[in-house]
């Protein structure tokens, strides 16, 4: 049993770097020459829409949604103390007509579209390209970090609306005669818990060091 | 056990999972199809109906798994939001089987004004099992013990009647509500569940409460400044509850003789509720949170059995077995008198403190990395885990409002001595979506050490 538990911890670790490189992650970049004072952080990340199940929704229309929260800490005696936060989405979605992916950030209510895309790793690069963010910047001497908080998930996530969409979709065929009941039934209920045990809402974060300007 | 009688329990397993999955993230507060209105950048009509099913996000031993199906409407007009849905619950108790017990409704209409700050009212009709407890441990962690581990952390009873509601919504996340009901309360069994492990055991039993009209006046605030809901690391979460009800109780369920006086009539009583939770940063990596919960009674009658406390378990005091009972021991958690308690060993308390500490330190530590690396897969799924510590202590305790008498009751303006709550100390490992922990005892040492498994933050 240790010796099988060893094996199997052995494999997991020699694995690791492996892992790493093809790891999803998200990064808040230092502004130019560290100029924390005077410049605001940029957000970037990677690999956060390469997993097989999210691009497969993706392409059946289901649009995703990336929400971001930069947040600016500073360092107290006692407590940290949260400074300022700034929010904002990056929507995906493929236009299955046009067969075409939109994509558009969404900063206080206003779209911006960041371009259309016939291949989903050029819509990825436009969804993950470094952003600079719109936030207030720290005083001089003010210890501090920024934390980058980022949920991705595919619109929309109610279990009520799955179900609508599975007997809109997948069961009326079934029901119509043209397709098999029990594989349809079984299929969508294996979406169902696929899709609401969290597979297309995933939760990042990354932080920059502590600083001083 | 026929082929149908295993798959039914395999579905609700499945449904389960799912909906408690979903209740982890909280689906609520992602308004739906809110992005596609802002942008316009793809056509979805404001106006939906159809037939829906859906689970009611929880399992137990009196319903198993409740499955909803009917109607729902969603409109707006001008700035409201309408809302409607009429729902008929099924219940997965003894197979699925058709009687009144496993059958039920709800059926609501809600108006919303304004997206964050704004007002709005509801109404509702139904024929529900609820929780007598619903502050103690949220409807993942009971479901998932339940279904798996044949352990259920909660006492239920039917609520059949009608609400009226106004909301007034400070922001997207802080509202102060008024309710008014009219209810017909009512004991329910344990049947027949399955559990994945240890089915065909006995449940234990869900006890006997008090059966009658009530008519019900509910203040509510709520206040949530926390930066996340989900894994907070600043800001308060203060929920305060003032109840006023009235009724008559047609039907007493059984107490310890002290655990009050009344006889079946007319009742009128008041009640509170405050649960304050504090999240503080002590660094990029350390967390230090903190909760108190003060509840009970205010001025009235006794409460009724289904507005009582406790203390102890999963929840609250880990470190404390669940409804134990120690023959001649008075018992500060349900408020039983040394006594044998009636069946289920059900909350008794008028009134209730607890309050709790956590010290989070998130794990850097090379050993942890690999599971840093990328999300880790379930059936698919995948999940991201960021390895915490965490360290803990909790101290609470029920007591009787009355004639001071021992340990157990205490006059309305008195509060108990600090060394007579129940207290235990803890370590865990919380990996996002479940941790594991380890409590202790520290005002029972002998008992031994309680193991156990949370889905995502103790609070």
């Amino acid at each position: 049993m240790i010796r099988r538990l060893a094996i199997i911890l052995a494999i997991a670790v020699a694995s690791a770097p492996a892992a790493r490189a093809q790891s999803a992650h998200v990064d808040v970049l230092p502004p130019p020459l560290n100029a924390w004072a005077e410049d605001q952080p940029s957000v970037s990340s990677a690999g956060l829409l390469a997993d097989a199940s999210m691009r497969d929704l993706l392409s059946n229309g289901f649009p995703a949604r990336l929400h971001y929260r930069l947040e600016r800490w500073v360092s107290g005696r006692w407590f940290d103390d949260l400074k300022a936060a700034s929010e904002w989405d990056v929507i995906l979605k493929y236009d299955v007509l046009g067969k075409k992916y939109q994509v558009v950030r969404v900063v206080n209510r206003n779209s911006e579209s960041l371009g259309e895309y016939t291949a989903i790793a050029d819509a990825e690069n436009a969804v993950e390209a470094p952003y600079k963010v719109a936030i207030s910047l720290p005083k001089k001497g003010q210890r501090g970090y920024y934390n980058l908080l980022l949920d991705v998930e595919v619109l929309s996530l109610t279990d009520l609306d799955e179900v609508q969409r599975w007997l809109r979709g997948e069961l009326k065929p079934a029901v119509a005669g043209k397709k098999n009941p029990g594989t349809a039934v079984g299929r969508g209920l294996r979406t169902l818990v696929v899709r609401l045990l969290g597979g297309e809402k995933r939760h990042y974060e990354g932080r920059t060091g502590t600083f001083r300007p | 056990m026929t082929t149908t009688q295993r798959v039914i329990p395999l579905i609700c397993a499945f449904l389960l999972l799912a909906a408690t999955r979903a209740a982890a993230q909280d689906v609520d507060t992602l308004r739906a199809d809110s992005t596609a209105e802002r942008l316009g950048l793809w056509a979805r009509a404001n106006r939906q109906s159809g037939l829906s099913l859906s689970t009611g996000k929880t399992y137990n031993r009196v319903e198993g798994l409740p499955v909803l199906l009917g109607p729902t409407f969603r409109d707006s007009v001008g700035a409201a939001d309408i809302n409607a849905s009429v729902m008929g619950i099924i219940r997965s108790a003894n197979t699925f089987r058709w009687d009144s017990q496993n059958l039920g409704h709800r059926i609501t209409t809600d108006v919303r004004v304004g997206h964050g700050r704004g007002y709005g009212f509801g109404v509702s009709s139904y024929d529900v099992v609820t929780p007598v407890e619903t502050w103690q441990l949220p409807d993942p962690d009971a479901g998932l013990a339940a279904l798996f581990g044949h352990r259920d952390f909660r006492d239920y009873f039917n609520r059949h009647g009608a609400r009226l509601t106004a909301t007034f919504n400070m922001s997207a996340r802080s509202s102060l509500s008024a309710d008014w009901s009219d209810e017909r309360w009512g004991a329910v069994d344990e049947r027949r569940v399955f559990s994945v492990f240890g089915n065909g055991e006995a449940w234990r039993a869900n006890p006997v409460v008090d059966a009658g009209r009530f008519h019900l006046g509910v203040l509510r605030a709520n206040v949530d400044t926390r930066n996340d809901e989900d894994n907070p690391s600043t800001g308060w979460l203060i929920v305060a509850e003032y109840e006023r009800g009235s009724g008559d109780i047609t039907d007493l369920g059984p107490t310890s003789p002290s655990a009050r006086v009344t006889t079946a009539g007319r009742v009128t009583y008041g009640r509170g509720l405050v649960d304050l939770r504090r999240y503080n940063r002590l660094s990029p990596t350390t967390w230090f949170n903190a909760r108190l919960v003060l509840g009970g009674w205010l001025h009235g009658d006794d409460l009724p059995l289904e507005r009582r406390f406790s203390v102890g378990g999963l929840g609250t005091v880990p470190g404390v077995d669940f409804r134990k009972y120690d023959p001649r021991v008075v018992d500060v958690s349900q408020c039983s008198d040394g006594g044998a308690p009636p069946a289920g060993n059900p909350a008794q308390c008028e009134r209730v403190a607890l309050a709790q500490l956590e010290y989070r330190n998130e794990l850097h530590s090379s050993m942890f990395d690999f599971l840093n690396a990328r999300a880790i897969r379930l059936r698919g799924i995948g999940f991201t885990v960021r390895p915490t510590a965490v360290a803990f202590v909790d101290a609470g305790r029920g007591w009787l409002v009355g004639q001071p008498s021992g340990t157990l009751q205490y006059s309305s303006n008195s509060f108990p001595r600090f060394g007579t709550f129940r207290t235990d100390v803890g370590l865990g490992l919380d990996l996002g979506i479940i941790g594991a922990y380890v409590a202790k005892s520290v005002s029972s040492p002998k008992d031994p050490a309680n193991v156990f498994l949370r889905v995502r933050r103790r609070f």
